[in-house]
């Protein structure tokens, strides 16, 4: 996986831009999924390791999967001895019952076969196991409507917006707290329960424009564009962003925290 | 380089769950079942159906 679609060429900046702030939700799931030290723990589209690492820093067996092999590249770089493994969440290379808690920080949405995901990931939870995802809870703020009306000034909507379904094809679905919860239910985890939970993350603006290159809808409107006429994009959107709101940016976030157990 | 026992204890093949072996030299893993073959790269297993190598047709 070369084109758009994939991670990995933008996992530098990910780790860079992203991963720091994303490790405090990682930290409030694995502490819904009850990770203590010695737990078995898999993060599934770990990326550049965020939740593993946070889940061997409470003293767990952490392990990592990804797909993006860019991805894990710059997780091993990052974190020296992480145990990783490129995978996809479905066919999981590890036998039945294998983890005391199996957790995924902002992968739920990408999953394009979710109800084969979630039985491949249950099925290598051990029983009484958890099973815990964070999801996107929002879509919108100022600054992302202000980034697809910029990008939806240079990419067409006809082609943007089903290439960005294709790459993450359930985002506006799990967005909600009760599609989260009927689907953990129909992979047959009990218990089931969502918490909210805000984040408040600051960004530089030149950080906050780099960052957006790593979600699809950036990763398509460079790869539509090209070189060149992207830099024009990224110095015109840097314009606008400067011209609307403060440097550096506040971005406030809802994300749900979504758990079951396997029984 | 090699890679980390623990890891190695748990992978199993993605195809069919078989038993997998690590050829270090080679910087492979084998699926004792199936044969499929699993690359490592940069200490990484890439445990991708898609990215394995399958034996011919007939052959085990």
């Amino acid at each position: 996986m070369d084109d758009w679609r994939s991670y990995d060429d933008v996992a530098v900046t990910y780790e860079r831009v992203h991963a720091p702030r994303f490790a405090e939700p990682a930290r409030d799931l694995l502490a819904l999924a009850g990770v203590h030290a010695g737990h078995r723990v898999l993060d599934v589209g770990t990326g550049t390791g965020v939740a593993a690492e946070v889940a061997r820093g409470l003293g767990a067996d952490a392990v990592g999967v990804d797909a993006s092999l860019g991805m894990l590249r710059v997780a091993h770089a990052a974190h020296p001895g992480l145990r990783l493994a490129a995978a996809g969440a479905i066919d999981l290379p590890f036998r039945d019952g294998s983890f005391d808690a199996v957790v995924g920080t902002f992968v739920l949405a990408h999953f394009a076969k979710v109800d084969t995901a979630l039985y491949d990931i249950v099925r290598v939870a051990a029983p009484g196991g958890a099973v815990a995802f964070t999801s996107w809870a929002d879509g919108r703020d100022a600054f992302s409507d202000t980034w697809l009306e910029l990008v939806s000034e240079v990419v067409p909507k006809e082609l943007l917006e089903p290439s960005i379904a294709k790459a993450i094809p359930n985002h506006e679905r799990f967005t909600k707290r009760q599609a989260v919860e009927v689907a953990l239910l129909d992979a047959g985890l009990r218990r089931v329960r969502t918490e909210p939970a805000q984040y408040e993350w600051s960004y530089t603006l030149d950080d906050y424009l780099d960052g957006l290159e790593v979600w699809a809808v950036g990763r398509f409107a460079k790869e539509m564009l090209g070189g060149a006429a992207w830099a024009g994009f990224r110095e015109r959107a840097r314009t606008v962003f400067a011209d609307r709101f403060p440097d550096p940016l506040h971005d406030r976030r809802d994300v749900l925290l979504a758990i079951g157990i396997k029984e | 380089m090699t890679l980390d026992p623990e890891l190695l204890r748990i992978l199993v093949c993605p195809n069919d769950r078989g038993e997998v072996d690590y050829h270090e030299a080679e910087q492979v893993i084998v699926c004792r079942t199936c044969g499929y073959r699993y690359p490592v790269r940069d200490d990484i297993p890439v445990m991708l159906i898609d990215e394995a190598e399958k034996p011919a047709a007939g052959k085990r």
